[in-house]
């Protein structure tokens, strides 16, 4: 397939991303000198918060992968997984609120807790408090990507074990771990980045500046010291320190070229029957339940009772405002991911250089660390010689929520088209089929489900994102999110609520609406 | 001896029943267009196929109800015989122990498992390192040492060249009168079973059409669909 | 408040500003929607300059200008008495509006900056890019002296921690108090890298206790629940039950007694005194409107302005109302003694009180 959209893609994120960095440095600042003590301690904290985010996360999303995918039929098991999929994409400022809702010194279970006689206090500030909230996000795009993987294994595995009468056991040394690890690796890598540099949440439950991140650092130089270069240095910084774990990491656990298998069944595993997997499946789907979907529960609760705050014409024109920009935003993503990862196979199976492979999806995942506020910033310096900002405001959020989506859709993207390859590439290659029509006829199929996805995932982070458009907008954008804050910026914290509500059933709905057209779950593509 | 006694596989879209009875220590081969029940009937005796009525016995012992693993046979499928991730002595290994817990007796056993499907040394060597032959000779090896006296072959030889292909059939004809197999196996041409093959069955349209000795099997005459089914082969 | 109702007409640009500002206030759903499609169509297409009035730029805050703010009222009073269009130009908070503002340097769009506070007015005041006012001043109502020749200003308040007093029953009187008492409430603060609040408390400690500040802030460590990026995330977990007190402003329980009726929420009045916040718009140095920028400047310390904000922006007004202020804030206790740090001492030792702070806190 042509390697043109691919190239076209990478420049664009490549030039962006310089393009902002360029601009942030010619910006000037300061020239005071960075206390590298300082950044260094950032660092230190953001790699154990991150590396725990990470590895909890991974252990909680296989977990939940695993019980969803031996519990393939029971009602309302479509829903869960909306709701799981709806968690990962959630605003900061509303997972903030809805792990202390759940957590809080007044949360529901302190409530409780208080109404028997204990009074815990507010343990949920600190480490414990960011790590629940990234688990949140985390443990069910993980568990997305597992069972994504899962339900890649042929029925012939699954019949063989059957035949071979494997415990479980055996099933899910034999047949599940090595799905698992294969899909670690990327998966653990876009958490890890998500988590580095996450923000607003690890100050809100991070308890004060013990657990603090770079991009505090970041912020604090592009608003309060003014000081542009001093923020693209630090923005650099983050940058680097990722790359430097991302890079060696992928080397040393990237995807490995497995036997492509088709797609299986997933009622066939023979480990369903177990009595005692059926209760460890209980369990996992409670607990997950209970970290991912009480919390998100709360919102719904608080919500409810302002929920008359809804009914204003201001809060439709939001949300029209938002999807306006989160669908082409999203659709961008999208389009963006494809051609990447064509690329990046292109790369790896036809020039057979796995290595610029790697690189390629490594480039996609970064950005994710690339400081929106500092970009931001940089690309308003450079476009702003060219045109007025103001006039290209939309194309330019859409263009940046775009690329910001971009590590999310590559790793839905990226699994499927590879898998194509593997298995009708060679017949693609005999027939001479090329371009869009080999994109119909061989990829489509394979693709469908995890696009949906995708576009999915990328049109809710955008309708999440508030900073980027701020930047560029005059102000005229009042999406939800802008509203949210809003609201909650003028004591109305109840129909703040409801807002936070509203965000949580569309993004929710979206995911919901992707898994219907695309055919059933996520779990089970055929 | 093999018999399927109107059984009646239920799927939502389809629906199939055989009769068929298949001699004690007999390699019967199945014959048939794509889509007319091959596949099925192998599935249902190795108890993937959710059967609806009708009993399935072997040396008078009924199947029917029992899970895959209890089922005294070993399976072969086109692909996919082999976990990509093991080796092919694992594989091979866990046709003893699907825990994989192998003392040393067991791993000689696998051993000679591979010696004797001439994979002698091959044993560490993954999926990906072997031929198409080889991934086949793996999944024999390892029905040998599960030591199930009934074999289900489902075309496992039709990606190999006409040469290897006798080559695979003839092992698989040696072993069966080494060890009294009872040996069902699919295939895609009919010619390749002639000489080894005790018994045809021609399935079509989810039915044993004929069953019969190869002479008259491969013979025009038997039945309409069978001449069709050759006129189109052939 | 619409100037015109103008629904049938393909929408002039003039009409979308004015729509998608002013109808938020106390409109019907069917204002808000044309307003909300107006400010589609006009983020969709390039804006059209108005040919006939001449347009003052004002970059603000969003929430100044937002559904709650007092930005509405203050265009609609503007543009009856100024014969131009007034446009506001929103960024997500203040900070990002300095940050917006230097980036554009002196070819920026912007005629006024509306929105600054000591913290950021040390960011903006040096860098050259505003104009000195030319005003009088002598009618503004702040506890303090109001000296500064570039920036005006158009509100204030005193930052105070905001408590439950039907949870917490003995308030501390003092910023010592506390500080020092082991067994005293748990509170929630905004980090002050982050937070115009949270600098303000940084500020205030160092006001009251100098060179012991670090001290200080290593003897409230154990209480302080966690330190929050912006002041919304801090006010929403204390009214979410988190913390004991919240740091906010003495303005804060206005809004709860004028808005929901209820009285529970006070501000402790400290002893010591209580450090200002003061809001701020200064002239853009290359504005090409620099009459109709003082105009709006010197109109911002009159009424029309100023009684829209109590109850706009939840602050006193720089200048008392006529009519005196509404009741409820003219009820709410004061501190009788104010600091404000000034913004020459603020820039020259952020980075040192900050690093102090974080080193207190990791203590």
């Amino acid at each position: 397939m042509s390697r043109l959209p691919g190239c076209l893609a990478l420049a664009l994120l490549i030039g962006v991303v310089a393009l902002g960095f360029i601009g942030l440095l010619s910006a000037g600042g300061s020239g005071a000198a960075i206390d590298w003590g300082y950044v260094w301690s950032l660092v230190r904290i953001s790699l154990i918060q991150a590396g725990l985010s990470t590895a909890v996360s991974l252990v909680l999303g296989a977990a939940l992968a695993l019980a969803l995918a031996r519990r393939s039929r029971f009602r309302g098991r479509m829903l869960l997984i909306a709701g799981f999929n709806a968690a990962t994409v959630l605003p900061a400022i509303v997972t903030v609120f809805a792990i202390v809702a759940l957590f809080g010194r007044s949360g529901w279970i302190g409530e409780a807790a208080r109404a028997v006689g204990l009074d815990y206090g507010s343990w949920v500030y600190g480490l414990d408090g960011v790590l629940l909230a990234h688990i949140l996000l985390n443990a069910p795009l993980a568990a997305r990507v597992f069972l994504a993987g899962l339900g890649a294994v042929s029925a012939e595995e699954w019949r063989l074990a059957a035949q071979l009468g494997m415990p479980p056991g055996s099933v899910f040394r034999f047949i599940d771990w090595p799905v698992l690890r294969r899909e670690a690796a990327g998966v653990a890598a876009l958490m890890f980045l998500a988590c580095f540099s996450s923000f607003a949440i690890v100050l809100a439950l991070g308890g004060g500046p013990r657990v603090s991140t770079l991009e505090v650092a970041i912020y604090e130089a592009v608003r309060f010291e003014a000081d542009f270069s001093r923020a693209a240095v630090l923005a650099l910084v983050q940058v680097g320190a990722c790359a430097a774990i991302l890079l060696p990491a992928l080397i040393l656990f990237g995807r490995r070229m497995s036997e492509a298998p088709p797609g299986g069944v997933a009622a066939m595993r023979p480990d369903i029957g177990s009595q005692r997997l059926r209760l460890l499946d209980g369990a996992i789907l409670v607990l997950m339940g209970f970290l991912v979907l009480v919390p998100m529960a709360t919102i719904a609760v608080g919500g409810v009772a302002s929920l008359a705050s809804l009914a204003d014409g201001a809060v439709l024109v939001a949300m029209l405002t938002s999807l306006a920009i989160g669908v082409p935003a999203g659709a961008l993503s999208v389009a963006l991911a494809l051609g990447l990862a064509t690329l990046a196979r292109d790369l790896r199976l036809r020039l057979l250089r796995p290595g610029l492979a790697d690189l390629t999806g490594a480039a996609a995942t970064l950005i994710l660390v690339v400081s929106p506020i500092a970009l931001s910033a940089g690309l308003f310096v450079m476009i702003r010689q060219w045109v007025n900002p103001f006039a290209v405001g939309i194309p330019l959020v859409i263009l940046v929520n775009g690329l910001m989506a971009l590590p999310f859709t590559y790793r839905q993207v990226e699994p499927p088209l590879l898998l194509a390859a593997e298995r009708f590439g060679r017949l693609g290659d005999s027939l001479g089929l090329r371009g869009f029509g080999r994109l119909r006829l061989v990829e489509w199929p394979l693709l469908r489900a995890p696009l949906l996805v995708a576009l999915a995932m990328a049109t809710a982070l955008s309708l999440g994102d508030l900073g980027v458009a701020s930047f560029f907008g005059r102000g005229e954008l009042v999406t939800l999110p802008v509203l949210l804050h809003e609201r909650l910026g003028s004591y109305r914290v109840a129909e703040a609520g409801s807002v936070a509500l509203l965000l949580t059933l569309l993004v929710a709905g979206l995911f919901l609406l992707a898994q219907r057209v695309s055919g059933g779950s996520i779990a089970r593509p055929r | 001896m093999l018999v399927l006694d109107d059984v009646r596989v239920v799927y939502p879209d389809f629906e199939v029943r055989y009769d068929l009875t298949v001699p004690t220590d007999a390699l019967c081969a199945l014959i048939g267009p794509s889509g007319g029940g091959k596949t099925t009937l192998l599935h249902t005796v190795a108890g993937f196929a959710p059967v609806a009525s009708g009993t399935i016995r072997f040396d008078g012992r009924d199947l029917t109800a029992l899970a895959p693993a209890e089922r005294p046979l070993s399976i072969l499928f086109q692909d996919h015989n082999l976990f990509p991730n093991l080796t092919a002595a694992q594989n091979v290994g866990l046709g003893i122990d699907p825990r994989l817990r192998l003392d040393g007796a067991a791993r000689r056993r696998v051993e000679d498992a591979l010696a004797r499907v001439e994979l002698a040394g091959l044993g560490q060597r993954r999926p990906a390192e072997l031929s198409g032959g080889q991934r086949q000779r793996v999944a024999i090896a390892r029905a040998l040492v599960r030591d199930k006296k009934l074999m289900l072959l489902d075309e496992p030889f039709t990606g190999l060249d006409p040469g290897l292909r006798a080559d695979m059939i003839a092992l698989v004809d040696a072993l069966r009168r080494e060890r009294g197999l009872t040996v069902l196996m699919a295939i895609h041409s009919p010619e390749d079973a002639a000489s080894v093959a005790d018994l045809v069955a021609f399935i079509a349209d989810g039915r044993v059409d004929a069953v019969g000795p190869p002479s008259e099997i491969l013979a025009p005459g038997r039945s309409p669909k069978l001449d069709r089914y050759f006129r189109r082969s052939g | 408040m619409l100037p015109q109702p103008i629904a049938a007409r393909c929408i002039p640009a003039a009409f979308v500003r004015a729509g998608a500002g002013s109808p938020y206030r106390k409109g019907h759903a069917m204002n808000h929607l044309r307003a909300g499609a107006a400010a589609l169509a006009l983020a969709l297409t390039p804006a059209v300059a108005s040919a006939q009035a001449p347009t003052l730029t004002v970059y603000t805050y969003s929430s100044f200008a937002g559904a709650y703010g007092p930005g509405a009222a203050v265009k609609t009073a503007f543009e009856a008495e100024c014969g131009c269009v007034l446009e506001w130009v929103t960024t997500e908070d203040a900070g990002t509006l300095v940050a917006r503002l230097l980036l554009e340097g002196p070819s920026t769009g912007a005629d006024i900056v509306l929105g600054l506070d000591t913290g950021l007015m040390a960011a903006a005041g040096t860098s050259g890019l505003f104009a000195p006012h030319g005003l009088a001043l002598d009618g503004l109502d702040l506890p303090i002296e109001w000296t500064d020749a570039t920036f005006v200003p158009f509100d204030w308040g005193w930052f105070a921690f905001v408590y439950d007093s039907t949870a917490l029953a003995a308030p501390p009187q003092s910023l010592e108090e506390l500080v020092r008492d082991p067994n005293g409430p748990m509170v929630i603060i905004e980090d002050p890298r982050t937070s115009s609040p949270g600098l303000g408390l940084l500020l205030w400690m160092k006001n009251v206790f100098g060179d012991e500040a670090a001290d200080a802030w290593a003897a409230l460590a154990p209480r302080i629940v966690t330190v929050t990026r912006g002041w919304s995330e801090a006010y929403g977990l204390f009214l979410d039950g988190e913390a004991d007190m919240v740091l906010s402003y003495t303005t804060s329980p206005a809004y709860h007694i004028i808005a929901e009726d209820e009285t529970k929420y006070r501000a402790a009045i400290f002893a010591e005194g209580h450090e200002m916040q003061v809001e701020v718009a200064g002239i853009v140095a290359s504005t090409d409107q620099p009459d109709l920028a003082r105009q709006f400047l010197a109109f911002m310390t009159t009424d029309a302005f100023q009684s829209a904000i109590p109850e706009g922006n939840w602050m006193y007004p720089a200048a008392d109302p006529a009519g005196g202020l509404p009741a409820v804030f003219a009820d709410l206790p004061r501190p009788a003694t104010s600091f404000l740090m000034p913004p020459e001492s603020v820039q020259a030792n952020r980075r040192t009180w900050i690093d102090e702070w974080i080193a207190a806190l990791a203590r």
